[in-house]
């Protein structure tokens, strides 16, 4: 258990952030904000396969942290739009853990708690919009 | 004849509350989301109720301090619903 | 309605209340723990309901306490069941 690392950055990795490549794609996007990025290039640029990188970015876009500008019929590209202040100031916190304590950020992504703990405490929201 | 299945009864019940509260704990600790601390409490209370139900060999359940308790308990599973509902407050 | 009928239909209806929520995750999610405590808590507001009955029908009775309790019982069986082969996953 990390206590350097803050509790709503924790709450934000385990709702919404599966890998550390989902952290370091998450990243990729709030580095390069305001400018988008499509998943070719961000796959490039994480050196990921394509259709990995568009999975996770499907997992970020579900999660209200990224959204799709469609440029052209078949083009799409992908900006940091957290879907509230909170979600804003979570990940803010990340960008921090990230630079000072990559380590025991790594321990929070993966010493999560089984995923039918999270989906019995979810259940209980009566409306599904992310934090 | 009935009446010995009573204590057999409350002491399972009991047990199984309990047991469910370990859990909750468990997972309280783990995601340290408060909504499983309030379910161990409640299913505590719970197994409290029918405890004191064996020791007390009182199985009547219109008394105050047997639906204290479980108003207490299902009181506490309300909030947590609430509670979960509640918008979060920025820092 | 004495206070006692009031406050097991009120337990009654939080328990299924729970039971609707974790039945609706349940759905969406298709994670086991969520029916297995979604019963649990369905057998929760049956054994209430059952005590108001009995509480309004055979005043002072306890003819069906151990029939009451078989609802109770299955779903804490169940939601320890869930609990523990599911609660890990």
């Amino acid at each position: 258990m990390s206590v350097v690392i803050p509790e709503r950055v924790r709450r934000l990795v385990h709702e919404h952030l599966p890998s550390m490549e989902h952290v370091e794609l998450l990243l990729l996007f709030v580095n390069a904000d305001p400018e988008p990025r499509s998943a070719t290039e961000a796959a490039r640029q994480l050196q990921v396969e394509v259709d990995v990188t568009e999975k996770r970015i499907a997992h970020l876009v579900a999660s209200g942290l990224i959204v799709s500008e469609m440029v052209s019929p078949g083009y799409e590209r992908f900006r940091f739009q957290p879907s509230g202040l909170a979600l804003r100031q979570s990940v803010e916190d990340l960008v921090e853990a990230y630079r000072s304590r990559p380590v025991s950020l790594i321990r929070v992504v993966y010493e999560r708690p089984p995923e039918s703990a999270q989906r019995f405490a979810d259940a209980f929201r009566l409306r599904k919009d992310p934090e | 004849m009935r009446a010995a299945l009573f204590p057999l009864i409350a002491g399972m019940l009991a047990a199984g509350y309990f047991v469910a509260t370990l859990f909750f704990l468990r997972f309280w600790k783990e995601t340290r989301d408060r909504l499983f601390l309030q379910f161990g409490v409640a299913f505590a209370l719970l197994g409290v109720q029918r405890i004191v139900s064996v020791v007390a060999m009182q199985w009547a359940e219109n008394t105050l301090w047997v639906y204290g308790l479980r108003l207490l308990a299902f009181l506490l599973i309300l909030y947590a619903i609430i509670d979960k509902n509640r918008p979060a407050r920025p820092r | 309605m004495r206070i006692a009928d009031v406050v097991y239909l009120l337990c009654a209806l939080t328990s299924f209340a729970a039971a609707a929520l974790l039945a609706r995750g349940y759905w969406q999610s298709r994670t086991r723990l969520l029916l297995w405590s979604s019963l649990c808590f369905a057998g929760l507001a049956l054994s209430n309901f059952l005590l108001v009955l009995d509480l309004t029908l055979f005043p002072g009775d306890l003819e069906l306490f151990v029939i009451r309790q078989v609802p109770a019982l299955i779903g804490l069986a169940l939601l320890l069941y869930g609990l523990i082969w599911d609660g890990a996953d």
